[in-house]
């Protein structure tokens, strides 16, 4: 009896490494395919609000999202929705990210801000397109798991701190971008201080569970600043495990 | 166990009291619980779950009803005892049930995850009924007795968490009620294994009480949730309240500053942030004088159309942002309206981190914005009410006074004749809220025989729009000085005499022209058009039907679908269709846990052809008392908030009136069976009672204001008992006609009252939102009209009259139910 149940047991385990060694997930260990599919699949929200530019795609197309998704959550990586990555927060639907990203309209001359790094994937996008990327993470264990994320994954110009983003990162003022992840009652007026006149500020408006729609701030070359809300980008179940 | 004959003896009455006291003191507090951790108080499905429960057991113990008369000390003892350890436990189980409430709207799924939630407070009332149902069947000689204990611990676990949560926490509270249920386990049976039992329990009570195992907190995707993710947070202070959970957080992180110009080049002040039920985080500032920023905030453009030094009025105060704003221009006087108690306490420094948040002088008024009017007249310069938004109609369901036209009419009544009545609200991406507001202030100022288009101004920013009505026409000076203000801070205006399209949408672009033209629709008529075409439902609120928050429409998908393309089902009024979510799956639960037992009762022998005929009114007359008890109590209940301020308080008190109401009907006119003329009239009174309560409360509002609230309560609560007494003879007296054709019949006419029932309790607030009270309690008086009507024909009514009759002695476990129908 127990010597039938081992020969079950070890052909379970074998049909289970052969399936596994066949699989054409694990074959494809950096998930190239998957992230293709993905970037293929972002289309936009609207006719004026594509997922056009070929350096976004580009970029998109290069950073292994998986590798900054919980390793438990891994198969939701190249989905377009957001992951919880703990602590309340998610990594951000594609959509999303291309999108602000975009509007951003970063170029290899740009100095540019993030405030909120959450798992990292965001400013590992951003330094595609250019190699001044700053960004900040007021939840520690945040901050401290992207830092060590980034620089295994060799991300090693991207500068993060750990802080409060309301005041922005006076010393290396002025930005000439700042991409804002999470909603504010208010646009800081010290990130609007650090924007430098021409520049352009995106954030996302809105409940992180439902509908969030994109603002796009611009300061104009006198620092005057004006606001533009796009159309709403996403809804976002935020799977909670539990109640804490 | 015992002859049916034999009294009860004093000890198992007061268990039966403890028991009734728990039951309905969770039902309570899970309004409590519900909005602590999700985001509504869900109060109808609440009492639907209570029905459910009771209904279920009944269906139960009519399977098993001879063994519950054979072994009824033991069924006592077990469903005590279970009642004692699953009401903790549904409750931490909740906690762990995966489900985000607000995304209910696109993820079907949420469904599953929302009946799951539901399901799991099901079965304490389930275990608490059951011992309720055993004594009644145990004892069906003496149900007087036991109806008293009943009743009276009902009402006095009803009314128990109001007050005790004055004084200590909810987790608290559902740890006495446990600790109830275990001392009924001991007082159900003298002897050492009752007490162990109950030892037993109230050790495992206490031990999750000790080890902290009974949170309540809220969701993850909650804002206080998320804030307490940030380093260094912290809560400074937490309390339980009737109406709401007061929490104070400090975290490095709070910079609130709503309203603060883009122009604006000062941080937001230092602060903690006051959190109600763990959302809508509130700046409570650390500061000794205005802050300068407050200039650049938007709601002073309510300042720049009233005289100087006003005299302030404000309603819905939350934090304290709005005080310092109307502090830094210079009043004479600020009051403001708070009807919490420990709020009023926290503001003024005598709670929590007994610091004031307010600026000095300010004389906080215990009462709403609504009593605060009909007590104290004005004039009052400058009046102005903060409105929270919340997203996708979340609060569909909650009746609003301070927004309705009347409303609108009481406020302006107070402003002075240079005064202004300011709004503050959000704005969506597609605007709900702000729209309602301009369409509901413009009627009221054509019922006052003033102009829309010259009292009606509204400037706004990227979030935040702030509409302002006048006393009197809106002046050149004035349209001036807020335009200037509009300019130096950067805000558009949306509405002003004179306005043109190219001075709007200039500094916070939106799309389509901004609020500009949906505005001035409103302004310059009805908007009737616009609203045809629109996808949310932004008609006038009144008292009669003071949803505020809800804004779905059903024309208006197209449109929503055309707007926001694959987003579309996140801009749904999904508070509305939580309700029509909640109809479904307490339709489905009724049907699995009320009917489908029944069909396992042994049949009754074949019925005469005379009954046959009498099966279709006799099913009719136990719906219409199923659905027209619940119309009354739902109506009753959203109507009386007017008066006792909140909802919570409104449940517990209306509640227990209709307890004792009906349980007291029920008892004196359900012992023995009436003449059909005595029925049709007792009948006819709750037909005829139920449209004039609507005038009742709207003239006892007018006088009863600004009574105490032991006083306004017990004014509802007699109201409430006048029309509950008549209403509870029906179910007896039909139970008492349907006896003569059998067990079966009995069963089966409890079982379609108790499933009409939990429908009807849903389907009230719906008809309540669609159509208004005054539909809703014509709905009530038809049912009752209906049942007078019926109540001759039913199943063995025909049988010859025989004189007055004692209620059965071994009756299903029916007639005497806990709340009576």
């Amino acid at each position: 009896m127990r010597r039938s149940a081992s020969v079950l047991i070890l052909m379970w385990l074998g049909v289970h490494v052969v399936l596994g060694q066949t699989s054409p997930v694990l074959a494809d260990s950096d998930r190239q395919a998957e992230r293709q599919a993905l970037v293929q699949s972002l289309s936009g929200v609207a006719p004026d609000l594509m997922i056009d530019d070929p350096d976004v795609r580009a970029a998109m197309l290069h950073v292994p999202r998986h590798r900054f998704v919980p390793d438990g959550l891994q198969d939701q990586a190249y989905l377009d929705k957001p992951v919880p990555i703990g602590h309340g927060q998610t990594i951000s639907q594609p959509t999303v990210v291309a999108l602000m990203t975009q509007l951003a309209d970063v170029d290899s001359t740009q100095k540019v801000l993030e405030v909120g790094t959450g798992s990292g994937y965001q400013a590992a996008i951003l330094a595609q397109l250019t190699d001044q990327v700053y960004t900040i993470e007021i939840i520690e264990p945040l901050a401290k798991d992207a830092v060590e994320r980034l620089a295994n994954l060799g991300y090693d110009r991207i500068r993060t701190r750990e802080g409060d983003g309301y005041y922005g990162w006076p010393e290396q003022a002025p930005f000439d971008r700042i991409l804002v992840t999470a909603a504010a009652a208010h646009i800081p007026p010290p990130l609007l201080e650090q924007l430098k006149p021409g520049g352009r500020m995106i954030i996302p408006v809105g409940p992180r569970w439902g509908a969030q729609t994109l603002m796009l701030v611009t300061k104009d070359q006198a620092g005057e600043t004006t606001t533009e809300s796009l159309l709403p980008v996403r809804f976002v179940p935020l799977t909670s495990k539990s109640l804490r | 166990m015992h002859p049916a004959d034999a009294p009860p003896r004093r000890t198992l009455l007061l268990a039966l009291g403890l028991v009734a006291a728990g039951i309905v003191g969770f039902e309570v507090a899970l309004t409590r619980i519900i909005a602590i951790q999700h985001l509504h108080h869900l109060a109808s499905v609440i009492i639907a779950l209570g029905l459910l429960g009771f209904a279920a057991a009944g269906a139960f113990a009519s399977l098993f009803a001879d063994t519950i008369r054979r072994h009824g000390a033991v069924w006592l003892t077990v469903s005590a005892a279970s009642f004692a350890l699953t009401l903790p436990l549904s409750v931490i189980l909740s906690g762990h049930i995966d489900m985000t409430l607000p995304a209910l709207a696109w993820r079907p799924e949420e469904l599953l995850g929302f009946g799951l939630y539901v399901a799991c407070f099901l079965v304490p009332f389930f275990l608490g009924a059951l011992f309720v149902t055993t004594c009644f069947i145990c004892w069906s000689g003496h149900i007087g007795q036991l109806y008293a204990a009943d009743l009276t611990g009902s009402a006095a676990g009803a009314l128990s968490v109001p007050l005790a949560l004055q004084i200590m926490a909810l987790e608290n509270l559902l740890i006495f009620f446990s600790l109830a249920a275990a001392m009924a386990v001991v007082l159900t049976r003298a002897g050492v294994r009752n007490s162990a039992i109950g030892a037993g329990l109230a050790g495992i009570v206490i031990a999750i009480h000790n080890i902290d195992g009974l949170p309540i907190q809220p969701a993850e995707y909650k804002e206080l949730s998320i804030q307490l993710n940030t380093r260094d947070a912290r809560i400074l202070w937490e309390r339980d309240t009737p109406d709401t959970r007061l929490t104070v957080l400090d975290a490095p992180g709070l910079h609130s500053a709503p309203g603060m110009s883009i122009a604006s080049t000062a941080e937001a002040p230092p602060q903690v942030q006051l959190f109600f039920d763990g959302d809508l985080g509130a700046p409570l500032l650390d500061v000794s004088a205005p802050p300068p920023l407050m200039q650049s905030v938007i709601s002073s453009a309510a300042f720049h159309l009233a005289p100087p030094q006003p005299t302030v009025l404000l309603h819905s105060l939350g934090g304290s942002w709005q005080a310092w704003v109307a502090a830094f221009h210079d009043p004479e006087r600020i009051q403001a309206s708070e009807e919490n108690a420990n709020l009023r306490r926290l503001l003024t420094g005598d709670a929590g981190p007994a610091r004031p948040y307010l600026p000095a002088g300010v004389e906080l008024e215990p009462m709403t914005a609504r009593r605060f009017h009909a007590a104290h007249p004005g004039p009052f310069d400058v009046v102005m009410l903060t409105i929270s938004a919340p997203e996708a109609g979340l609060a569909a369901g909650t009746v609003r006074y301070d927004t309705t036209v009347e409303a609108f009419r009481d406020v302006l009544a107070d402003v002075s004749q240079g005064g202004v009545y300011a709004v503050v609200t959000d704005i969506k991406a597609m605007p709900q809220h702000s729209l309602r507001l301009v369409a509901t202030a413009a009627r009221a100022l054509r019922q006052m025989g003033k102009s829309p288009s010259t009292h009606i101004a509204a400037i706004r920013d990227w979030r935040n729009l702030v509409l302002l009505v006048t006393q009197t026409s809106i002046d050149d000076d004035r349209q001036q000085a807020l335009r200037a203000f509009a300019e130096r801070w950067r805000f558009d205006l949306v509405a002003l005499p004179g306005l043109q399209e190219a001075d709007t949408n200039r500094f916070h672009h939106r799309r389509n022209g901004g609020l500009y033209g949906p505005f001035k629709a409103f302004i310059e008529d009805e908007a009737t058009t616009f609203q045809e075409n629109y996808a949310f439902d932004v008609q006038p609120t009144t008292d009669d039907s003071p949803f505020f928050d809800k804004f779905f429409r059903r024309q208006g998908l197209g449109t929503l679908r055309d707007t926001f393309g694959p987003t579309w089902r996140a801009h749904l009024s999904w508070g509305y269709l939580l309700h029509w979510a909640a109809l479904l799956i307490g339709a489905v639960l009724a049907l699995v846990a009320i009917a489908a037992p029944l069909a396992f009762i042994r049949r009754d022998r074949a019925p005469a052809r005379e009954n046959r005929v009498r099966q279709f009114p006799t099913g009719l007359y136990f719906s219409a008392l199923g659905l027209g008890f619940m119309f009354v109590e739902i109506g009753l209940l959203q109507k009386s908030t007017l008066l006792l301020d909140a909802t919570s308080s409104a449940f517990s008190t209306v509640v227990a009136a209709m307890l004792v109401g009906a349980g007291a009907g029920s008892y004196w006119l359900g012992r023995r069976r009436l003449t059909d003329r005595a029925l049709v009239g007792w009948l006819l009174l709750p037909a005829g009672l139920a449209p004039l309560f609507m005038v009742l409360f709207a003239h006892g509002f007018e006088f009863a204001a600004d009574w105490s609230f032991a006083a306004r309560a017990s004014f509802i609560s007699a109201a409430v008992f006048a029309i509950a007494f008549p209403m509870g003879c029906a179910l007896p007296q039909g139970m008492l006609r349907v006896r003569a054709a059998g067990a079966s019949t009995i069963a089966w006419a409890w079982g379609i009252n108790g499933f009409t029932s939990v429908i009807g309790s849903l389907a009230a607030v719906l008809i309540a939102m669609h159509w208004g009270f005054t539909v809703l309690m014509a709905a009530a008086s038809l049912c009752y009209l209906a049942a007078a009507l019926l109540g001759s024909q039913l199943i063995g009514g025909q049988a010859a009259f025989p004189g007055p009759q004692p209620l059965p002695r071994t009756p299903h476990p029916d007639p005497v139910r806990h709340r009576k129908q």
